[in-house]
């Protein structure tokens, strides 16, 4: 055995077996270096077995496991089934939302009725509910005489063509 | 470590919480000492021990009785663990910041400063030390296991783990012979003899 292999085995002397050792333990006899070498291997073993008797300890050991079981069993992230169960099983809440959007359709469909049919326009003219435009068309229109080169937009370019149309109407 | 009842593991694996709340008060020393020891950062031990029950409450009803279920939570720790560290590799300022913490935590439990020297060298010099070799170190010389339960937790050959542990031991050697100057076998712990 070289003294490179006496080193490589010394370390791990723990894992040799018998005949490893043996011939570790020979060469070592006959070495003055590894001899040296295996003394201060032997301390610093001793050193760290030392260490070994004194394992890090759990600064709360009650907290801890409270903190790691608060962990375990924490409810799942809601899921959206989850959340419609939890609404569907509010009895008054569920009634509430089912008027609403029942009104809220209602709504809608009259809305919608009405400006379309013919009769339901003339009915809103009657009323004096359709939104008058004349004054904010007029502000529009000082607002340009005012402005000497205005830039481009695509918003005021569609914005005319439109009006022009509801001033044909 | 106090072995687990097996009727607390069986209770805990159809879902009882009391029953896996006694499997973490008595697991949960070893497996903060294991973390600590490979991270050397007691609130990254916490959180590492902390996802390790629960990862290990997940899985525990597929658990079968052939392996010692301290083997399978070293497992998972050990694996969190090296998946830390990779990931905290660009970190190592921050982890020699915290050496502070090891002082604290083994203030309470050792009466010299010497020795809170001597905790604070060893993890110092393990902090140096390659993934795979520090655990391995860890593993089997400062939990004191086996070398073939050593081998089963890392999914290590025997050859492999002896080469990791032969570097590991001789970079901790080197550091320790450098920075400790105290000559003697503190209490006279048996260590297998050279």
């Amino acid at each position: 055995m070289t003294c490179r292999e006496f080193e490589e085995n010394v370390y791990v002397w723990d894992l040799l077996s018998e005949a490893e050792r043996t011939e570790a333990e020979t060469h070592r006899q006959q070495c003055k270096t590894c001899q040296s070498l295996a003394a201060e291997v032997q301390q610093s073993r001793e050193w760290i077995a030392h260490a070994r008797h004194y394992p890090p300890q759990v600064p709360d050991h009650s907290a801890f496991t409270h903190r790691i079981m608060k962990a375990v069993v924490k409810p799942k992230n809601a899921s959206v089934w989850s959340v419609l169960k939890a609404f569907v099983a509010r009895e008054s809440l569920r009634y509430a939302f089912s008027v609403l959007s029942i009104l809220l359709i209602s709504d809608f469909a009259y809305e919608w009725q009405a400006a379309d049919h013919p009769q339901a326009k003339k009915w809103i003219g009657q009323a004096k509910i359709t939104l008058d435009t004349s004054m904010l068309m007029e502000n529009l229109r000082k607002r340009k005489e005012n402005k000497q080169d205005p830039p481009f937009s695509l918003y005021a370019h569609y914005k005319e063509k439109y009006r022009n149309e509801i001033n044909n109407n | 470590m106090t072995e687990l009842k097996p009727e607390v593991i069986r209770l805990a694996m159809n879902g009882d919480t009391q029953a896996f709340r006694v499997l973490v008060s008595q697991c949960q020393g070893f497996a903060y000492s294991v973390s600590f020891r490979v991270l050397g950062h007691a609130q990254d031990a916490e959180d590492v021990v902390q996802e390790a029950f629960i990862r290990l409450w997940k899985h525990l009803p597929r658990y079968r009785f052939d392996v010692k279920l301290s083997t399978w939570l070293y497992k998972i720790i050990m694996n969190l663990c090296l998946d830390h560290l990779k990931s905290r590799h660009r970190q190592q300022e921050k982890n020699r910041m915290e050496m502070k913490d090891i002082f604290r935590t083994y203030a309470s439990s050792t009466d010299g400063i010497e020795k809170e020297e001597l905790h604070t060298l060893i993890q110092e010099a393990a902090s140096g030390l390659a993934p795979a070799q520090k655990a391995v170190f860890v593993m089997r010389d400062l939990e004191g296991l086996e070398a073939e339960e050593v081998c089963a937790i890392l999914s290590m050959t025997a050859g492999n783990m002896k080469s990791n542990l032969y570097y590991a031991r001789k970079q901790v050697a080197e550091f320790l012979k450098a920075n400790y100057q105290l000559n003697e076998n503190p209490k006279g712990y048996d260590v297998q003899g050279i």
